[in-house]
């Protein structure tokens, strides 16, 4: 669907709402694993998707195209509940239960859980220790296949602006992960 | 998807001295490239986040969800996203206790009347 079909997609949808289905099974999965990426477990990436598309279906009216997709839009929404649930979680943190007792809480995807060598495990552990902005560029590069154009659409920044974020964020993280004894590279 | 942003951008105002000291040494080849030392990083990252998907009960439950909105929607009603249940509770609790203070009040009340009247 090109840019323009998908723009006359969400006018109908305005109009009719009943269309907004088509629109919510054209993004969910991208929506969920989204999200799923950016709190680390299934129980809060249900929730926030389900917000995500409650929000986008009570403010599509707002919706107009400015030169920004439907779907970053929709990656916005999704992008400020999740910044909106981290800062929950700052000023409630959890308590430092055992980390083995922690993880076990923690519901996981069976097709992550199967990668879980130490390695791998480490890194998604620092990659949810990045900041909010940080952490939604790796995302959205590496799991939604974005470009720098399309992340500096969400995130209201420049596309140079996102290569030179994203520069320092593997910086960062590397050397996060050094600290941590983990030397990828 | 990779660091096809292979150069290492120029450093900007709010970079510290170490960050363009570190650019320098780089330009004039004394340190490696960013792109190599980072390129098993990339790897690595794209394979932490490799794409899931989410469970098809929880997406034919919020399709069912939305739909049910859209309905309501069309007749009228307002459409919000369904109150968590600790909400509920917590709502519940209070107006459990605020009968339950009305409650006393008016046996208190009934019984003094009752013990002026004899």
């Amino acid at each position: 669907m090109t840019d323009q079909e998908e723009q006359s997609f969400v006018e109908s949808a305005k109009n009719d709402p009943g269309i907004f289905g088509e629109l919510y099974e054209r993004y969910v999965d991208r929506i969920y694993n989204y999200i799923y990426h950016r709190v680390g477990n299934v129980h809060d990436a249900e929730d926030l998707t389900s917000r995500t598309f409650f929000r986008a279906l009570s403010h599509l009216q707002s919706y107009e195209d400015k030169g920004v997709p439907f779907s970053a839009w929709l990656y916005r929404i999704a992008h400020n509940l999740v910044a909106n649930w981290h800062r929950d979680r700052k000023r409630r943190p959890v308590v430092a239960l055992d980390d083995v007792v922690l993880r076990g809480l923690w519901e996981e995807h069976p097709e992550v859980v199967t990668q879980s060598q130490d390695n791998v495990r480490y890194l998604r552990e620092a990659i949810l220790r990045l900041d909010a902005d940080r952490q939604g560029l790796l995302v959205l590069k590496f799991s939604e296949g974005l470009s720098n154009a399309e992340i500096g659409n969400i995130m209201g920044r420049s596309e140079g602006a996102i290569k030179s974020l994203y520069h320092r964020t593997l910086l960062a993280l590397r050397s996060d992960l050094l600290k941590k004894g983990l030397d990828i590279g | 998807m990779k660091t096809q942003e292979a150069e290492h951008p120029a450093p900007q105002r709010g970079d510290s001295l170490g960050g363009r000291l570190r650019w320098r040494l780089r330009r004039w080849g004394l340190l490696p490239q960013p792109q190599a030392i980072l390129l098993p990083l990339e790897n690595a990252v794209e394979s932490a986040l490799r794409p899931v998907e989410p469970p098809a009960h929880f997406r034919a439950r919020l399709r069912n969800d939305l739909a049910f909105a859209v309905r309501r929607r069309v007749t009228g009603l307002v459409v919000e996203y369904p109150k968590p249940l600790r909400e509920s509770i917590i709502l519940g609790l209070a107006a459990g206790a605020l009968a339950m203070i009305i409650a006393v009040l008016v046996l208190i009340f009934r019984s003094r009347l009752v013990g002026a009247g004899r």
